[in-house]
């Protein structure tokens, strides 16, 4: 079932990952990628995932106008709606709609207070409750190890959940698990990473720093190429 | 006129968002081409009004809601300027202006940047492929950034914005600007900015300049090789060749250059007219085309030659003291006094008469419009988007998108004398908007009249009042609801009657099913003749009837299937009539347990509000049974998107104004029609009841 699918399985510690959520409220997972790859692609159907399960979901993006994102929503409800009927999306799509809430930035006047501040008036106005929040493209080269510290304990106190996708670059110096030098330090903020690569006409949706990494053996994730859904290997 | 002349013709028009300022660029257009000789504000202190909003109400409040055309003429060229409504419930005179614009001129504020009735706007220009200018106005205000503009443009417009020029100084400090092109700096001096100083670049903005026109070249030559070539050489480029790559890229609406300036401080206003002379597409540039009729609506483009047989649109109405005033644009051919025309709808021929040449409320009698050109004709009786050709031809120009009407509001003259003032009124209404329509209600014996939204509804009882002296007492206003089945239903329902004079007989069976992409369908698949042929499109035409009023709330019906199966008939009883019957029955029979469901206009709405009110106007949203679809901060202000039944919008422009101060403005526009929830139905169902029912 595509609603399985969604959750991203840990090969090492199987049992520690419910099948529900990917992460626990008050922890921060990252999606590492390169331009073009499938980033929004995946965090669009993490929320996806979230909103099928009854979650508020609040995606907050930089750069991008709300109909853009809106227009992502639509196209990943459409694919599934074909792909598995049995999710009923089209009857229920007002309702999932619901769901979600989005909300942008211009680039350079955003900031993490900013974006504590209007999620502050959501919740304190009980307009929307979001369980999830979701942040499209974060730039990390200009927050401060307090900010973040900050965000985690906003997170914590209003039990979200936080997802960042990171933009990535072909030809950076990478250390250790291959991840960029520059954001080595940041990696002990995360409670998960992953990792989207493209291989053999596929592009892998992996966990960064777990063994058999680099597999592509029956049960992987991947991105469908033509629909850009997550699917898994043949098993 | 010769065609050389046709090239240096501008049908251009003005528009963007409320308040950004097009009524004021219009005016200092005009006052720089000498069409006018004193500049009059919007809301000015002299208490006269922009010469453009003609109208006394357009004047009071401040916002043009009938769009004027005008023409002056800029450096040897011809430019008709049709001044255009921001308001979206106006839209309909923003689609007829870019219906015969050969160009635009997209006017977006220097602090608001692209805002929700731009992307309306440039939704339309692309529908019409008319290419646009973008001028970033008000650069004089606190908080303008062109920057940030043009980068709203790109990224919420996808257009590919090319600055030609560079602001000189921003906000109180705002001079002037850089023209790229030719490297020079531009000063407006004397009071109203009619002298042109041409400087050389302030040091401070050098390297910008520099770094921008690189960026300009590299931009144009996408459209041209010369320039590609001269880049590559590294040889000087001549302005004229930038200017042509630039129009050859605007032309194909790949590219679309932005200016700047400040209409209200009279910055940069002569440089935008010369932009139009430079850029904008002549006639000749942009392709127009009809349907020719004869050849099964075969799409044939026309030629804007004197030569060609006439091919003309009425695209506007207005009355006037002295009759119909009808505006046109000649395509192909030219229109010349005491020529015979032919009305292509209704077949009339028709001699021309006098012809004017409009300029806002005041005209000027000429002879002859030709090719390209927008001029306007008395005492012709047509209706708006009506095609006008040389007797002779057959074509007609392809209809205009018109959007139904969702909001309707009861009339009711106040005295017996009123009435045929009123009746005239609304006859001429309809007849200058097709968006605007009337209905009469048998059962209430009450005059409904429909429209985009309340401002749309309000303005033309004030206008009522005011040019018929009618006064009219109102309903509330009215959701144009809509009905509609949410499962399959079988029928079989038999029509006999036998009872004195001729019997009737017939029976038809099948099912009717949810069709949400469509209004109504009906698929045959009745065999063996069990229904004659001949009585087939009978049936068709008595389930079509049922459709128009709901057997539930009595509501107009959509989305229905009807799938006939099988039926019978009587050699002698059976006629259309008796099938007609026999499947209004059968609508009725199978209706309610098909589970119907009531169906409401949903408005995409739109609030530009300062920041700290975000919270305040999300709860209004939300109580409103709004969804928000999310919200967008520009910095000091928000603009929170949500979609909202038109039911609960009625009277939302008061409470905004008193939750933000009046500081925040919204915009609405029709989205989808959606299932109104149970609760909420049988609300409606009692005041239906009580006001005898739909028809809205």
């Amino acid at each position: 079932m595509l609603k399985d699918i969604f959750n991203i399985p840990s090969p090492g510690k199987p049992e520690a990952t419910p099948p529900a959520d990917i992460i626990k409220p008050g922890e921060f997972a990252a999606i590492l990628a390169r331009a073009g790859v499938g980033k929004t692609a995946l965090l669009v159907q993490i929320a996806i995932n979230g909103i099928l399960r009854g979650k508020n979901v609040l995606h907050i993006s930089t750069g991008d106008p709300v109909d853009k994102v809106d227009l992502w929503y639509r196209e990943v409800f459409q694919r599934l709606d074909q792909e598995d009927e049995s999710l009923q999306i089209r009857k229920r799509k007002d309702e999932l709609l619901r769901r979600r809430f989005i909300m942008t930035f211009e680039t350079e006047t955003f900031s993490i207070e900013k974006l504590k501040k209007r999620v502050n008036e959501l919740i304190s106005q009980n307009i929307f409750l979001p369980a999830q929040i979701l942040i499209d493209d974060f730039s990390f080269d200009t927050v401060s190890t307090e900010a973040l510290s900050d965000l985690k304990g906003f997170v914590a106190d209003n039990k979200l959940s936080f997802w960042f996708t990171i933009r990535t670059h072909r030809d950076e110096p990478v250390g250790d698990r291959r991840i960029p030098t520059r954001l080595l330090p940041l990696t002990e903020w995360f409670d998960l990473m992953i990792r989207l690569e493209p291989d053999n006409e596929r592009i892998y949706v992996r966990q960064v720093g777990v063994g058999g990494e680099d597999d592509d053996q029956a049960g992987a994730l991947y991105l469908d190429p033509s629909t850009l859904l997550i699917k898994m290997t043949a098993s | 006129m010769t065609s050389n002349d046709i090239m240096k013709v501008r049908n251009i028009g003005i528009s963007a968002h409320i308040d950004s300022g097009k009524t004021t660029l219009t005016e200092r257009i005009l006052f720089l081409t000498k069409r006018i000789h004193r500049i009059h504000e919007v809301r000015g202190k002299d208490g006269v009004g922009a010469t453009m909003d003609s109208m006394e109400l357009e004047k009071e409040r401040g916002i043009t809601i009938a769009s004027a055309a005008t023409y002056c003429t800029w450096k040897n060229h011809e430019i008709n300027i049709i001044d255009t409504p921001g308001h979206v419930d106006f839209t309909i005179e923003v689609e007829r202006a870019l219906r015969v614009m050969d160009g635009s001129v997209l006017v977006l504020c220097g602090v608001g940047g692209v805002q929700s009735q731009s992307i309306t706007v440039d939704q339309q220009m692309k529908r019409y492929k008319v290419p646009c200018i973008a001028f970033i106005n008000k650069c004089d205000r606190n908080g303008a950034n062109p920057d940030r503009v043009i980068s709203q443009l790109r990224e919420k417009l996808g257009h590919n914005p090319v600055p030609l020029q560079i602001p000189i100084g921003l906000e109180a400090e705002h001079e002037g600007v850089v023209d790229l092109v030719t490297m020079k700096a531009l000063y407006f001096e004397d009071e109203f900015g009619q002298s042109v100083r041409e400087a050389e670049i302030p040091e401070h903005l050098l390297d910008k300049a520099r770094s921008r026109r690189e960026e300009l070249l590299e931009a144009a030559s996408v459209f041209s090789d010369e320039l590609t070539d001269l880049i590559l050489e590294e040889a000087e480029i001549d302005a004229a060749v930038v200017r042509s790559a630039i129009r050859k890229g605007l032309v194909q609406r790949g590219l679309t250059p932005v200016m700047m300036g400040s209409a209200y401080k009279n910055k940069g206003i002569q440089a935008l007219l010369d932009g139009f002379c430079h850029y904008l597409p002549s006639p000749f540039d942009h392709e127009n085309h009809a349907l020719d009729i004869d050849n099964n609506e075969a799409s044939i483009t026309l030629k804007p030659a004197a030569t060609e047989p006439l091919v003309a649109l009425a695209f506007k109405l207005e009355d006037t003291p002295y009759g119909q005033l009808t505006y046109i644009r000649v395509y192909q051919g030219q229109l010349a006094k005491a020529d015979t025309m032919v009305n292509m709808r209704s077949g009339k021929k028709i001699k021309v008469g006098r012809i004017v040449r409009m300029h806002a409320n005041k005209m000027e009698d000429v002879d002859i419009i030709p090719a390209g050109f927008i001029g306007a004709l008395f005492g012709i009786d047509c209706a708006s988007g009506d095609t006008f050709a040389a007797p002779g031809i057959n074509v007609s120009m392809s209809s205009m998108y018109v959007p139904d009407p969702v909001i309707s509001l009861s009339v009711k003259p106040k005295d017996h004398k009123a009435e045929a003032n009123m009746s005239k009124a609304l006859n001429r209404f309809v007849k200058e908007d097709p968006t605007f329509n009337t209905s009469f209600n048998d059962e209430t014996g009450e005059t409904l009249i429909s429209g985009m939204g309340e401002l749309h509804l309000e303005i033309y009882l004030e206008r009522m009042r005011r040019e018929y002296n009618v006064d009219i007492i109102t309903g509330e206003p009215r959701v144009a609801y809509r009905e509609t089945i949410t499962r399959q239903a079988p029928f079989d329902y038999i029509h006999k009657k036998q009872t004195g004079g001729a019997g009737q007989f017939g029976r038809v069976a099948g099912h009717m099913e949810p069709a949400p992409d469509v209004d109504f369908e009906f698929d045959n698949k009745v065999t063996g003749g069990n229904i004659p042929t001949q009585y087939i499109a009978a049936c068709e035409k008595g389930f079509q009837a049922s459709m128009k009023k709901g057997p539930w709330m009595k509501f107009p019906v959509t989305g229905v299937k009807i799938v006939l199966k099988d039926g019978a008939s009587h050699s002698v009883d059976s006629s259309e009539m008796a099938f007609q019957a026999a499947a209004r029955g059968a609508f009725q029979q199978a209706y309610q347990k098909a589970a119907p469901a009531l169906l409401e206009p949903v408005m995409k709405v739109v609030v530009e509000t300062p920041v700290e009110f975000f919270g305040s106007v999300m709860g209004s949203l939300n109580q409103r049974r709004g969804m928000i679809v999310g919200s967008h901060d520009e910095g000091v202000t928000s603009a929170i998107e949500a979609q909202v039944p038109l039911a609960e919008m009625f009277g939302y422009a008061t409470v905004l104004r008193s939750l933000t101060q009046g500081k925040a403005q919204f915009t609405m526009e029709f989205s989808a029609y959606k299932e109104v929830p149970r609760s909420i139905v049988e609300e409606i169902a009692k005041k239906s009841e009580s006001s005898g029912a739909g028809a809205a």
